[in-house]
């Protein structure tokens, strides 16, 4: 078998014990989706997956009505900015930005106030979820368009996932009046249980369609390693063309390599669906050239330029000779409040795309 | 998390899924699985602040050792401490369950510490 880039598969012993080569979810998922499985499926205690050998797998695949990729979306946003900024919450309480700033994002972890904590070198989840309900209300952001990304770490993702009833999560959502929310990022790695993979990837879609049915926006979440779940979600997104965004968190690719892959496999489903645009969740600046003239309809969201202005680095564009850049830690810099490096930032980052987007055309 | 073609999963970050709610109420508080045992009672790490020692250094591994009521954290058959009596009780119960603690020593804020992280994959 060849895998998306026309290399050869070779399978583990591992791929015959997944159940799905076994055919037990055709027609599903496909017994050759099991070929790229590279660990044991056995999973006593259910840490970070579902596998296709849990004993309760019927609850779980019934909670999201099914295996396949057949849910309705009618989500239509008005266009979105090439560039979106994500802030933390602290820095939402007390930052203005200028007007030309108009979208902002945020994520999952800082929507919550209680519930989770860092404690012994591992993320540990407490009996009840709160939210930062009024996180807007009173902060200088309020009119502006916020994106809500349910990202973040799994503990996180996992846990408000399982409590979303008896914490009120969509319902508080709904009262803090996002722009749109994106369907939760579920992780979703090779060499996995290859149940698990499309599991999660169902349970993403799943999660954009609940959004939708408690009238808030949604941006489906997606993931594709291989070329059977990137046609599941072209399928999906042709069977719902009111869905002109989706989004894909790209935080884990670094090398050269994986962004290569990520490059082809978003160019490959943009060519598939014409009108579609995508949000990439921190992705290297570094690599956007790559998308050549598909960039019109990729859209960035990162922390980037915050996290930069509270490390008191300065981004800067300089528009003579289109080169990007970031000042190093100075003395100068360190006089400068972070909070209004921030928004520099961000018009640096913005000019730099926009300039990028010129050249492309 | 993310997602990715390698396997890039977070020791940190690691939860228990359990049952959707809706699933498992309908079957009754009393057939909760294992995992959702687990997850309830057996906690993804803890850890036990020790006494400045010459045999502690960041990054070894330490063992447990029930002694009467109370686990005794090892070093190369030296006992360099006690684990408190509640997680104790709590170690005994998961080792039931077959959970496992790994052990090693943590330097945090210039003290000393048995750090225990739940082996459950």
């Amino acid at each position: 078998m060849l895998d998306f880039s026309g290399k050869q598969i070779n399978k583990s012993i591992f791929s015959d014990l997944c159940d799905v080569s076994l055919g037990k979810f055709s027609p599903y998922i496909k017994p050759e989706e099991a070929a790229t499985v590279k660990f044991s499926c056995r999973n006593k205690f259910r840490q970070n997956i579902v596998t296709c050998k849990d004993h309760s797998i019927e609850s779980f695949i019934n909670e999201v009505e099914g295996l396949t990729f057949d849910v309705s979306l009618q989500t239509h946003l008005k266009t979105l900015p090439h560039y979106i900024p994500i802030i933390d919450y602290r820095t939402a309480l007390r930052i203005s930005l200028p007007e030309s700033i108009e979208f902002i994002g945020i994520s999952l972890v800082d929507i919550i106030k209680s519930g989770f904590s860092f404690k012994a070198g591992r993320i540990h989840e407490s009996d009840k979820i709160v939210y930062r309900e009024s996180l807007f209300k009173h902060s200088k952001l309020k009119d502006k368009k916020i994106i809500l990304f349910l990202t973040g770490p799994d503990t996180y993702i996992e846990g408000v996932w399982y409590k979303r009833e008896t914490s009120g999560f969509l319902n508080t959502i709904k009262t803090m009046n996002f722009h749109a929310v994106t369907g939760f990022n579920f992780s979703v790695f090779g060499g996995e249980c290859a149940f698990s993979q499309i599991f999660n990837l169902k349970k993403s879609l799943y999660s954009a369609y609940l959004l939708e049915q408690n009238h808030i926006k949604c941006i489906p979440h997606i993931y594709a390693l291989d070329q059977f779940q990137t046609k599941r979600w072209i399928d999906c997104f042709k069977a719902n063309p009111k869905i002109e965004y989706i989004t894909m968190n790209c935080q884990f690719q670094k090398s050269q390599k994986n962004n290569k892959e990520l490059i082809e496999t978003i160019k490959f489903i943009l060519t598939e669906l014409p009108y579609l645009h995508i949000i990439l969740q921190g992705f290297p600046f570094s690599q956007i050239e790559n998308f050549a003239y598909f960039l019109n309809r990729i859209h960035f969201a990162e922390k980037k330029a915050t996290k930069s202005a509270f490390g008191f680095k300065q981004m800067e564009f300089n528009a003579s000779n289109k080169k990007f850049s970031t000042t190093q830690r100075s003395k100068e810099l360190k006089r400068i409040n972070p909070l209004d490096l921030i928004a520099r930032n961000i018009i640096a980052r913005k000019r730099y795309l926009k300039s990028i987007h010129n050249r492309n055309l | 998390m993310g997602s990715d073609k390698n396997y890039k999963r977070k020791l940190s970050d690691a939860p228990i899924i359990r049952v959707p709610i809706s699933f498992s109420s309908i079957v009754g508080e009393s057939s909760k699985g294992l995992p959702e045992i687990v997850s309830e009672i057996c906690p993804t790490s803890f850890q036990e602040k020790l006494e400045s020692s010459p045999y502690l250094k960041e990054g070894i591994k330490v063992f447990l050792e029930k002694k009467n009521e109370r686990y005794s954290i090892i070093i190369q058959a030296t006992e360099i401490g006690l684990v408190s009596k509640r997680n104790s009780i709590r170690i005994s119960k998961c080792l039931e369950l077959g959970v496992r603690y790994s052990g090693k020593i943590v330097i945090t804020k210039g003290e000393f510490y048995a750090r225990f992280f739940r082996e459950t994959n």
